[in-house]
């Protein structure tokens, strides 16, 4: 412990017989871009969800700044800065992508029950300060002039920046990538990674990615961890990992 | 008058009937329309509402004056009489509190009764929600110090010293439609407000609240405690402006009645919730008063009404799915700014 800004401790989930994770450990260094990859049920979206919260693991430990994570609810890890994103978008239908962002700033004054009915007097200048710093993000994510529309008027790129972009708001230090460049074309992809890069860069967050087209991942990753049937099953750098045999013949098969 | 009709007397009970069913709209609305939340037992909390006020006010009348009746009995409604006028204050005051202490009780059944369902899936809520509902009616049949099947009668009016009848209706009336826009006001002011968007989202994609941070199970179940003591609330209106309470006023007709209010008017928006509480409570009255005037039609105007009330579902559903009314963007601050802001770029 220390070492790591997220540490994974020999974690294992199993659902009945299934070992959908079987005692994988790992870190991630703070402002580092860590990709993971496996083939398809490998665990790593199991992964994420135990890191996430959504999962109690059946053993194990999961570390984030030094203090154990494991087993709190989502609501609390996200308060404690690691936010996710989903191998298919969820974002809110029926809110402004602008209302998208913004409700991912914690504990707003007019959150709370009794604020709303006292009314705007209390809240209303924290929603135009929160307006402002919506947008400011929306911009930097080149998704500003779509601030009013609804997320289902977006393209499917566009809406996997804005959940991601929902992610900054929030004081993010942790942003879990769950797919970003699925179903996204290559050169938009290459645009969003760079993206991640400046995001680390000038923010200081620190990224960890699932990605299945490893030709973009690799370009950008400081270090890859692969999954294979729940277990590690290789790591390093990504020209060493795309050179290993192990992981050709997990990927390729016998 | 043709047939000697009382125009103003049926206005006045439309209004008091609007009014209830407004204020239980509104209820249903804050739940499902804003929080997603299906609740199938609505009448159960309005139940609540009603047996507490029309037992609590009929045992303090009787207590205070040393009667030492069953509260259902025919000595306690003929001695009830008497004393009712006697004294306002007693009567305003204990109307008060009882309004008070309906939306409380309600609302935390409300809460306890739904906090365990909420931690397994939206559908258990419904489920059980309604069955819960005719589990309560069913008690209340069998409750014998509450009257059992025939219930409680000769609820202490509130307003019970004013001599003229339609006076007094009328007044009372008024207190209901009070009423309604003051929850009205509060829920507005809950749904256009950040807590609102809360609301929404968790609605949308509850998954992906939690996932943001929002405590989900809290926010659903603070919306159940308003929602069921908004619904008490209308209970006690209804025990003062009926005058009596039995377990059959309380089916789960009652429930659908409003939930077809609520669909006809829009979900998601309250002014939608007092549009379809107006036109299908004149639709009700509408078929009381054919009852009356002709009591020997081949089939009861009820039904007819309950048929049209389908009718008008389906057609909404078909050509305006989102009801008279759509749902509205939330009105916070946001927009104001973004259109100053869209005007600063051109």
């Amino acid at each position: 412990m220390g070492k790591y800004f997220l540490e994974v401790i020999d974690v294992a989930k199993y659902f009945g017989g299934v070992k959908a994770l079987d005692g994988v450990s790992l870190g991630i260094e703070k402002g580092s871009v860590v990709g993971l990859i496996g083939p398809n049920g490998s665990g790593k979206t199991t992964l994420f969800n135990v890191i996430t919260g959504f999962y109690e693991p059946t053993r194990g430990e999961v570390w984030f700044e030094n203090e154990r994570i494991d087993g709190l609810n989502p609501n609390e890890i996200y308060k404690r800065g690691i936010v996710r994103t989903f191998q298919i978008p969820r974002t809110f239908s029926s809110l402004s992508v602008l209302e998208n962002v913004i409700i991912a700033f914690p504990n707003q004054i007019g959150e709370s029950i009794f604020n709303a009915i006292m009314g705007p007097r209390k809240w209303g200048r924290d929603e135009v300060e929160l307006a402002k710093k919506g947008l400011q993000i929306l911009k930097v994510f080149r998704i500003a002039p779509y601030a009013k529309l609804k997320p289902t008027q977006l393209s499917a790129a566009h809406i996997k920046l804005l959940e991601t972009a929902r992610g900054l708001m929030g004081n993010a230090k942790l942003i879990l990538l769950d797919e970003p460049a699925a179903g996204v074309s290559y050169d938009v992809a290459h645009e969003m990674f760079k993206f991640i890069l400046n995001l680390r860069k000038e923010l200081g967050l620190t990224f960890f990615i699932i990605e299945h087209r490893l030709e973009i991942l690799m370009e950008f990753v400081d270090y890859v961890y692969v999954l294979h049937n729940g277990k590690l099953l290789a790591e390093g750098k990504p020209d060493e990992v795309i050179n290993n045999p192990k992981v050709i013949e997990a990927y390729i098969g016998e | 008058m043709v047939l000697g009709f009382d125009v103003l007397g049926f206005l006045i009970s439309w209004i008091s009937i609007f009014g209830i069913y407004a204020i239980l709209a509104i209820s249903l609305n804050i739940e499902v329309g804003y929080t997603g939340m299906a609740n199938f037992g609505k009448v159960a909390f309005y139940a609540l509402g009603a047996y507490l006020t029309a037992s609590l006010t009929i045992w303090t009348f009787l207590l205070l004056h040393n009667l030492p009746y069953p509260l259902y009995s025919v000595e306690a409604i003929v001695a009830l009489s008497e004393l009712v006028p006697q004294n306002p204050l007693l009567n305003i005051g204990l109307f008060i509190s009882m309004v008070v202490l309906s939306f409380i009780f309600a609302g935390v059944v409300g809460y306890l009764i739904t906090y365990p369902t909420l931690r397994v899936g939206p559908a258990f809520l419904g489920i059980t929600v309604l069955s819960f509902g005719e589990l309560i009616r069913v008690f209340l049949r069998h409750l014998k110090p509450l009257g059992a099947t025939k219930g409680l009668a000769g609820v202490p009016h509130p307003l019970a010293w004013i001599k003229d009848p339609m006076l007094r209706d009328g007044i009372f009336a008024i207190i209901i439609l009070i009423f309604t826009f003051v929850i009205f006001l509060v829920s507005e002011r809950i749904g256009n407000s950040p807590y609102g968007r809360v609301l929404r989202a968790i609605r949308d994609d509850e998954i992906a609240a939690l996932c943001l941070g929002k405590h989900v199970p809290r926010v659903k179940a603070t919306m159940l405690f308003i929602g069921s003591g908004f619904a008490g609330v209308a209970g006690a209106l209804w025990t003062y402006y009926a005058g009596s309470v039995n377990p059959d006023m309380f089916v789960p007709v009652v429930t659908f009645s409003i939930w077809a209010m609520v669909i006809f008017g829009g979900l998601g928006n309250n002014i939608g919730a007092l549009i379809g509480a107006a036109v299908l409570t004149f639709l009700d009255r509408v078929s009381f008063i054919i009852n009356i005037l002709f009591p020997n039609l081949p089939i009861t105007p009820d039904y007819i009404r309950w048929m049209f009330t389908g009718l008008l579902i389906i057609l909404m559903l078909m050509f305006r799915p989102r009801g008279i009314i759509p749902e509205k963007p939330i009105r916070t601050p946001i927009w104001t700014y973004l259109d100053k802001e869209g005007e600063d770029h051109g």
